[in-house]
């Protein structure tokens, strides 16, 4: 399809559309996009604070910053690659995709959507600043009573965790009510795209989780400035309560970070192996599974804290059953892929990679479910691993896989090729070299959140440091390619990659209002591949697949 | 039918190399991965360790072997147009990743269990598992029943100190404990949250303020181990730790008999040597250098030669005063070049106590 004359994305002065990402916009594109980018200009801070992380501890003794410095960095490190980058540039994405996949012209709430936006903005930037104030220092987890004691920056960095909760809550409430009310007329819930499921089930997790998280802040708030005792032991308090109320949103933060990229992956390896999805119903049922049962294991954080173990055991459990949902979608793409032709274009190799390392991060996450096992390696390197594993491993490969995905349908221009891959390759090994060490490193006795360490550990470190830069240059080539290609890179078509979900129907980038004025026909996303032999062609999937 | 005994006897060996490549994978990860192991509990923790790995293994070989394969078989070569086959699933085989993974992680619950209940105090009776190990801290005041040895673990920021209820709550910095031995532990912390970690036991357990926390262990090698704090506690986390030594029965009696006699012979002696005494099982020395105790720490200011510079440190305030401030309220006066890490001693010191470690401290 050529660019539409008539709804004028093919006359708009470009200068025009680059000013429109700097407004008050409740176009859920212009706010999707706004997402994204502020969630880059925070991934770059997150990463030269990781810089500074592996320069510290490149050798052992203090050297590069002090002990204050070093938690302050890890602190905002750990707060910013999780709430101000990957949750918001996962959200960003959804904003963009999810109206544009289920057939509407906008988000259920446009107004509520900006809201969510500029308040994420806010939040970001009192996390930030309040570094100028005395560094929060007490982790990202903030543990009372020492977040209690902490300096002035703590109580910024509290409040920009509320006012970021209220973005999460609203933004979630509008996602769940797009997608129960707005999806196209013959557009039902066994023929969404994937992605639409797991952004469903990442919002239903958001809107359980947020609300606990943020009176927990709240309670610390007060503690800090009111006096309050809810976490002081000498009043009367309990410092295990922070734990409970933090890891009631913060297990299923895990969730939220990874299920948007177990969508992407739903969709992009179809489309490049070019077979139908491999169980339709058990992925999107085990995406509600996950989402079900992350709410049920927050109390595995806290297995060495003495609570009774008829909380932690029956956690313990749930914790141990999520790897069957999780098992049944790996299990799905590979069998996808089987028998496909696959075409080895960046987005795919991302899933590719994301598969290879979210199994290390389900071994790993099966043997710390596992009370006596976990024991050893909570708060140790093999945490920093398994998490970085499943938050950077799968959370930040299954992003990039979207993003190239869906990059020249938001962009309207093709990204390079050969520096996707490159990217791919080197943010890969980078990757593996950097954390799988720190599996090692935690069980043989270094604790996580320290600036110094006994010399055994010197080499490991260092080769961690090293292959630690490479990883932080890697997104260096990623930036430069997404800026040189949106703006010089070759026109993209409507439908680069042959796919069938309904954003693909549009221009690219799509037009203001979406579907206005346009008939949308709605068919089963994954309708690929030539008939089995023996077998009618089926448009949709049989009953029994995976019902 | 010559393809379908060719296709089982494949199936079959692929699944053959999976199991015993499993196996050999938790058998050599169990060997060059973990930490010497100690205690009897670390050696179930690694028999654990071992199948929990093995079956991880097979899970690793599968799904990264399938992956490879799938990458070099069904790439699309140059020129190659077309799709793949429509196949949408296929019910008994998605019944099967269901119920495998199923059985292993009920298989590991099982024998999560069973270790638990040999490794932790929690499991031993019905009362603990349904209200946990934790008692509040008064306990500690509590006098010791049963005949096994018990170690009072205080933490504070930044230091460890171990008290012997059986032996006049003697206490000192490092933990020494008899060979073959079970020995119950009860924690608690002063100020923040730690976590004591000894890696070669596979032994973590919290140390909460307000709480007693219980932790048990019987140590089967002598050696020295590191004692580590696993919970991020401030600003000297990192410099959190001391040694663990386990010693011969003979060797511990003697230890400990010459603690308590030392203990008491502090007591009534000269407050300088109660102040030696203080200072060593405060932990001072985790963050503070002192050639006299032959501490190394580097947090905070050294103490040589102290008593010759405090008086000179503040005008108009005297060696004695300078001292006593700077334990009460550690804020007061910061070196130039170091941090405001100091915990206050005002409410764990005794005026004689405090005065002691003054006359102490004035003499280095």
């Amino acid at each position: 399809m050529a660019v539409d004359a008539a709804t004028g994305v093919g006359i708009r002065a470009r200068r025009a559309s680059w000013l429109r990402y700097f407004s008050f916009s409740t176009d859920h594109k212009v706010i999707g996009v706004q997402y994204m980018a502020m969630s880059f200009v925070f991934l770059l801070l997150g990463i030269v604070l990781a810089m500074l992380i592996r320069a510290e501890l490149a050798a052992p003794g203090v050297g590069v910053v002090n002990a204050r410095l070093y938690n302050g960095i890890v602190t905002l490190h750990g707060t910013v690659m999780i709430f101000l980058w990957l949750i918001p540039a996962l959200v960003g994405l959804a904003n963009y995709i999810v109206p544009l996949m289920i057939g509407a012209e906008d988000m259920a709430f446009p107004r509520l959507n900006a809201l969510s936006f500029w308040l994420f903005l806010v939040a970001g930037l009192l996390i930030v600043l309040g570094f100028v104030f005395g560094p929060a220092e007490a982790g990202w987890t903030a543990y009372a009573p020492l977040s209690t004691l902490g300096p002035a920056g703590q109580s910024f960095w509290i409040i920009g965790l509320i006012v970021n909760g209220f973005s999460s809550i609203l933004g979630a409430i509008n996602f769940v009510t797009t997608v129960v009310t707005m999806r196209a007329p013959g557009l039902t819930f066994w023929k969404l795209p994937l992605f639409v499921w797991s952004i469903l089930a990442m919002t239903v997790l958001i809107f359980m989780g947020t609300p606990v998280l943020t009176a927990g802040l709240f309670m610390q708030l007060f503690d800090r400035s009111l006096g309050t005792v809810f976490f002081s032991p000498s009043g009367g308090g309990d410092p295990i309560l922070w734990q409970h109320l933090f890891w009631f949103y913060s297990h299923p933060a895990v969730y939220i970070m990874v299920l948007p990229g177990m969508g992407a992956l739903s969709e992009v390896i179809p489309v490049f192996a070019r077979k139908p999805i491999f169980g339709y119903k058990m992925i999107a049922w085990s995406s509600i599974a996950i989402s079900v049962l992350g709410l049920l294991v927050w109390a595995h954080h806290m297995f060495t804290t003495g609570v009774a173990p008829a909380i932690l055991f029956p956690m313990m459990i749930t914790s141990m059953i999520i790897a069957v949902p999780t098992g049944v979608k790996v299990f799905s793409w590979l069998a996808t892929m089987w028998g496909g032709k696959l075409t080895l274009q960046t987005p795919l190799w991302f899933c590719i990679g994301f598969i290879s390392n979210f199994l290390f991060a389900g071994m790993t996450g099966v043997m710390q479910a596992s009370i006596p096992l976990d024991v050893h390696f909570q708060d140790t390197y093999f945490l920093v691993a398994h998490l970085h594993y499943a938050l950077f491993g799968a959370g930040v490969f299954g992003a990039f896989a979207g993003i190239y995905y869906w990059f020249p349908k938001i962009t309207g221009r093709m990204y390079n090729e050969t520096f996707g891959r490159i990217h791919f390759v080197l943010v890969f090994i980078a990757f593996n070299i950097t954390y799988m060490p720190m599996f090692w490193l935690g069980v043989n006795g270094m604790p996580r959140r320290v600036a110094d360490y006994v010399p055994e550990f010197a080499t490991a470190n260092l080769i961690i440091s090293i292959s630690g830069f490479v990883l932080g240059f890697s997104f260096l080539i990623f930036l430069v390619n997404f800026f040189m290609s949106w703006a010089w890179g070759p026109k993209a078509p409507d439908n680069p990659w042959g796919a069938l979900s309904l954003e693909w129907t549009l221009p690219s980038p799509p037009p203001q209002h979406n579907f206005a004025g346009r008939k949308i026909v709605v068919r089963y996303p994954y309708d690929f591949g030539t008939p089995a032999p023996g077998s009618g062609h089926q448009s949709s999937p049989p009953d029994g697949a995976g019902g | 039918m010559k393809t379908n005994i060719r296709q089982v006897a494949c199936i079959a060996l692929v699944a053959l190399f999976i199991i015993l490549g499993g196996i050999l994978i938790g058998l050599k990860m169990y060997q060059w991965f973990l930490p010497e192991s100690v205690t009897v509990e670390s050696a179930m923790y690694d028999q654990l360790f071992r199948f929990t790995v093995s079956i991880a293994g097979m899970v690793f070989l599968l799904v990264e072997g399938t992956l490879l394969y799938v990458l070099i078989r069904f790439h699309r070569r140059p020129g190659e147009t077309g799709d793949g086959v429509a196949i949408h699933g296929n019910t008994s085989l998605e019944i099967v990743w269901t119920l495998i993974p199923a059985i292993i992680v009920t298989v590991l619950s099982f024998y999560s269990y069973d270790v638990l209940k040999s490794v932790d105090v929690a499991y031993d009776s019905a009362a603990s598992w349904f209200c946990g190990p934790l008692t509040p801290a008064k306990a500690l005041a509590e006098p010791v029943s049963g005949g096994n040895l018990v170690i009072d673990v205080i933490s504070r920021q930044f230091s460890w100190e171990f008290k012997y209820p059986q032996y006049n709550n003697v206490s000192s910095s490092e933990m020494h404990v008899p060979v073959d031995e079970f020995v119950l532990l009860r924690l608690t912390s002063e100020d923040v949250i730690h976590s004591f970690w000894v890696p070669q036991f596979r032994l973590k357990k919290d140390s909460l303020p307000g709480y007693v926390n219980e932790a048990r262990f019987e140590a089967k090698n002598e050696g020295t181990y590191p004692v580590i704090c696993a919970e991020l506690c401030g600003l000297g986390h990192s410099e959190m730790r001391t040694a663990l030594i386990v010693e011969s029965k003979e060797k511990f009696d003697a230890w400990i008999q010459s603690l308590v006699s030392q203990t008491e012979s502090a007591q009534t002696g000269d407050p300088v040597a109660q102040g030696r005494a203080l200072f060593a099982r405060l932990g001072c020395g985790a963050c503070h250098t002192l050639s006299d105790v032959g501490t190394e720490g580097q947090l905070g200011p050294s103490l040589d030669g102290f008593g010759a510079r405090a008086g000179g440190r503040i005008p108009g305030v005297s060696a004695e005063d300078y001292v006593k401030t700077s334990l009460r309220t550690p804020n007061a006066y910061i070196v130039a070049g170091f941090l405001d890490a100091m915990p206050s001693f005002a409410d764990r010191l005794d005026d004689a106590e405090l005065n002691a470690l003054v006359q102490y401290l004035l003499q280095q």
